[in-house]
């Protein structure tokens, strides 16, 4: 962890009196780990930038709607958790449309089915799997696993960002682990 | 403990929160359990690898797109007359160019018109005035016509009533 000059409370309090380069440094300090928490959701790059700067865009107009009760970072993920949910639920639906339509007019269509397990599995395409493996966990159970080994925050934190029980959150994640755990095998073998 | 609560415990054995007792159940239950054992060392790799991901950054232009989103933002919120006034396109505010433009124009044309007053034309408005009484008049009267004013004969008719009038010109046009 970076020994910053500044918590991001302090920051947040400054740019909240008006000091603009307080919000830049909450900007350089959390634009990376906002687009690696954001792209384990959408699996696609710009829409995920543009997530994030949505994000970052709503702690510069409504920066006065935060106060410190809770952490900074957990105001942050949690804008940005719905942002990208939303995103998600839009373009879950504009693919529901397309296939209704598919079905319809192309019969002959089919969708590719990820899960083959001839295909041979390969090392260094860990990544492309863990993202095809995280899109297949159900919302829940991916967003804590997100939250908890790749955002590596606390469960505490995780707890008031999905506002789900602190027991909830530990159960989910052991169940998400298992599941994924259970959909790379698949892949491999 | 069986392998369906081995499963449930997972979690909780890998962050130390198991109790003595529960600890010693599951650390039994694991040497007697291959599978669960196997599954317990897939989710600690699995735990190492989800760490390790942490590779994505933003793009170079991320904070030039984001600082053009906040200013985007900050116009859209103004309100329409101050939206007018810092409507800067090319760099240029045209509302005060057109108001310096407008404002050069006046200057120059007030002081053309109050350095050179005598090229100005003397207006005589009770001469227009008569004049133009007298060209409605004109231009109004109505004709008279009278009757006597007009020979109501015509040379070239034949009278019918008075033929020798008529047999007396085809002697002379045959005398010539």
């Amino acid at each position: 962890m970076p020994n910053y000059q500044f918590t991001d409370e302090e920051l947040i309090a400054k740019f909240q009196n008006g000091d603009v380069k307080a919000y830049n440094q909450l900007v350089y300090r959390y634009k990376d780990r906002l687009i690696n928490f954001v792209y384990r959701f959408m699996n696609d790059i710009d829409k995920s930038e543009d997530i994030v700067q949505d994000t970052l865009l709503k702690v510069y107009t409504h920066c006065q709607s935060y106060k410190e009760i809770a952490k900074f970072s957990t105001w942050l993920y949690t804008i940005a958790g719905n942002l990208a949910r939303t995103e998600l639920r839009k373009i879950k639906r504009r693919k529901t449309f397309t296939l209704t339509d598919l079905k319809r007019d192309n019969r002959e269509y089919e969708i590719p089915h990820i899960d083959d397990p001839s295909e041979s599995y390969d090392s260094s395409n860990f990544e492309s799997d863990l993202q095809r493996a995280l899109d297949l966990l159900p919302d829940d159970f991916r967003t804590m696993v997100i939250l908890r080994d790749i955002q590596e925050l606390s469960y505490e934190d995780i707890s008031k960002i999905v506002e789900v029980p602190l027991g909830t959150v530990k159960s989910r994640i052991n169940r998400g682990r298992l599941k994924l755990q259970h959909l790379l095998k698949k892949r491999r073998y | 403990m069986n392998c369906s609560e081995f499963e449930n415990k997972i979690t909780a054995f890998i962050d130390g929160d198991l109790v003595k007792s529960k600890r010693t159940e599951f650390i039994s239950h694991r040497e007697k359990c291959s599978a669960c054992n196997q599954i317990l060392d897939d989710v600690k790799s699995l735990i190492q690898s989800l760490a390790k991901v942490n590779s994505i950054t933003t793009s170079a232009d991320f904070l030039t797109k984001l600082h053009s989103k906040i200013e985007k933002n900050k116009f859209a919120k103004l309100p329409l007359f101050k939206r007018i006034t810092n409507f800067t396109p090319f760099g240029f505010r045209p509302l005060y160019a057109t108001g310096f433009v407008l404002a050069l124009m006046a200057i120059v044309t007030t002081s053309f018109l109050l350095l050179t007053p005598d090229t100005l034309p003397k207006v005589d408005i009770s001469k227009i005035i008569t004049e133009n009484k007298n060209h409605i008049k004109q231009d109004f009267q109505q004709p008279v016509l009278f009757a006597a004013d007009y020979d109501t004969t015509d040379e070239d008719s034949i009278d019918i009533n008075n033929r020798s009038r008529f047999d007396d010109k085809i002697i002379m046009v045959n005398k010539k």
